[in-house]
């Protein structure tokens, strides 16, 4: 034990002396390792792994808050969701615009969504709908996410109440990351201000 | 003498070595907040010499000649970084440190972090903080990982489609974000490690703005699978969700509060204003926030670590970032600019600053409203997200 004591008091002695504690640069700072953040890329991302919770595929009500949501991952119009082929210009004249910060579809376009609704209740193909929710940018980007979306909902929920298959309709928002006119005044607002249909055709 | 005994040996000198510094560093300088800590940076060249007056710039202090500064940073960065911390009244040393390892980068982030401590000594260490952002290159738009000041950047997803929203999962090199890849929003989970990712939920519809309990285990986000955008949380494997709102107004940007419990987001029913829930129920609370400099819609709050307060944006663009007791009260408008969040150290806050049209990452020292934008990358970068 003596030996031990006398050689570590040594040590320390000698340690000090060659590392220094005082006004010389001492202390010795490892840095935090850095790691480099791997990218996805072809082959790498598990995309269809962890099924975590089931989509809801129960009957399409009116709920109090609207219309619910239906997985478009199954269904009849399912290949036409994941494969189809979008045709913008079929509905791009029934375009609906919309008031600043507002999802309240305005009366005058309520005829187009009627020829839109039309052209679906006559249809029996697999044919199927995206509706597009778009703001202007001035609004925050969470902000604008949130609005549009709920453009796109109110035009669907119009849709349906019109009698076209919710199944058969999906809803997106871009927010105000696809602006139709990139100006920045009140008639570029305006016009970025809608919701856009896309007719999916079935490969 | 064995080896163990060297090693005990080695622990007692660095432990003595150690309390001699605290002993010779007893004057530990805490100043008010706001108070800018007047600092000479002399002996460094080139990338330590900008690193160190950034980053101590970025926390509040300035950079001036000896003359008129409290305290020095004295040093070199060739080869290695060492440097000196003095206190130019008395010339007392309060620490004089060398660093190996890592870059010279890294070991200036290193001293800088070591003054901070020093002089503010409740802050923790940001210096070596990463950031995971929006980035825009066209009409796409992917997400980012950098450093907290813009270096070593690297974009991690490669969709092709927009891409938004990341959110860390804490003390894990991992995110969640938003992809319009398969033409709706789903969230993801993206480890950054191995580059592997899987969808975070599948829900009906859209799944967006993902934010994690500071705890780790929770998940809060927008679903709008009930034909309305409403804030749902689940566990963090995906389980168990449940809805805790049931309005009509839509709802956006969700953020934690360090008990894991209450959520802030912003919901709009006339113009948009900010709301508190609990996850374990009581229902939606408005945040009453007022003052003259706050207009607007107050939307995409974040609440600081430390529990005390919530900064958030305000405005229809151009915007302001705000800052407001989290129990509500009275808000200052800071700077101009969106998508705010805090650092670690519940002072330094991150955000997209608008520079002729184009947005950039800049950080922002709260109470003395320093600004310094990122070192800039190729495209537009928003949404930052620091890792906690």
């Amino acid at each position: 034990m003596k030996k031990t004591t006398l050689m570590l008091t040594l040590g320390l002695v000698t340690l000090i002396s060659i590392t220094g504690c005082k006004r010389k640069p001492v202390g010795v700072t490892d840095i935090p390792g850095m790691r480099s953040p791997s990218a996805t890329g072809p082959g790498n991302g598990l995309e269809n792994g962890g099924v975590l919770t089931s989509p809801k595929n129960g009957p399409d009500t009116i709920t109090q808050e609207g219309l619910s949501q239906v997985g478009t991952e199954t269904g009849p119009y399912a290949g036409t969701f994941a494969n189809g082929e979008p045709n913008r210009e079929k509905f791009a004249a029934d375009t609906v615009h919309f008031e600043t910060d507002s999802a309240v579809i305005k009366k005058g376009d309520l005829s187009k969504l009627d020829d839109v609704a039309n052209y679906f209740k006559s249809n029996q193909s697999k044919e199927a709908l995206q509706i597009e929710g778009n703001a202007d940018e001035r609004g925050t980007e969470q902000y604008n996410l949130s609005l549009g979306d709920k453009r796109a909902l109110a035009v669907r929920e119009y849709l349906a109440t019109a009698g076209v298959d919710a199944q058969r309709m999906k809803t997106v928002s871009y927010g105000k990351a696809k602006p139709i006119d990139p100006e920045r005044n009140a008639a570029a607002y305006a016009n970025n201000r809608r919701v856009e249909m896309v007719l999916l055709v079935p490969k | 003498m064995t080896k163990r005994h060297v090693f005990t040996i080695a622990v007692a000198a660095a432990m003595l070595c150690g309390f001699a510094r605290q002993l010779e560093a007893k004057i530990i300088v805490s100043k008010d907040a706001d108070y800018v800590v007047p600092v000479a940076i002399t002996g460094f060249s080139g990338e330590a010499s900008s690193i160190l007056k950034f980053d101590l710039y970025v926390l509040g202090f300035n950079i001036v000649d000896p003359s008129q500064a409290e305290f020095e940073v004295s040093g070199s960065g060739n080869g290695r970084v060492e440097g000196r911390l003095t206190v130019l009244a008395t010339k007392e040393n309060l620490f004089a440190r060398a660093y190996n390892g890592g870059s010279t980068r890294s070991q200036a982030h290193a001293l800088a972090d070591d003054v901070v401590k020093q002089i503010r000594p409740e802050l923790p260490p940001i210096f070596h903080g990463k950031v995971a952002y929006r980035v825009r290159q066209g009409g796409n738009a992917e997400v980012g990982v950098a450093d907290f000041d813009g270096h070593n950047a690297t974009i991690v997803t490669h969709d092709n489609s927009l891409v938004a929203y990341p959110a860390w999962l804490p003390g894990k090199f991992a995110v969640l974000y938003c992809s319009w890849k398969n033409s709706g929003t789903q969230i993801f989970e993206h480890d950054l490690s191995t580059g592997s990712r899987r969808i975070f939920i599948h829900s009906p519809g859209s799944s967006y703005s993902p934010a994690v309990s500071p705890d780790g285990k929770k998940v809060a986000m927008v679903l709008d699978r009930n034909g309305t955008p409403n804030l749902y949380a689940a566990d963090i494997d995906g389980g168990n969700l449940k809805q805790l709102t049931f309005g009509k107004d839509d709802v956006s940007g969700p953020s934690w509060a360090p008990n894991n419990q209450d959520i802030v987001f912003a919901t709009r029913s006339g113009r948009a204003s900010l709301t508190k829930v609990n996850i374990n129920g009581g229902g939606p609370q408005k945040l009453r926030v007022g003052g003259a400099e706050v207009y607007g819609n107050l939307t995409q709050p974040n609440w600081s670590p430390d529990g005390k307060w919530i900064v958030f944006t305000c405005g229809s663009g151009p915007f302001s970032i705000c800052v407001a007791p989290s129990s509500g009260g009275e808000a200052k408008a800071l700077v101009s600019g969106e998508d705010p969040c805090w650092a670690p150290n519940s002072r330094t806050v991150i955000f997209t600053r608008d520079i002729n049209h184009k947005h950039v990452l800049s950080l922002l020292d709260v109470p003395t409203k320093h600004v310094k934008d990122c070192t800039q990358n190729s495209g537009e970068c928003s949404q930052p997200a620091w890792a906690r």
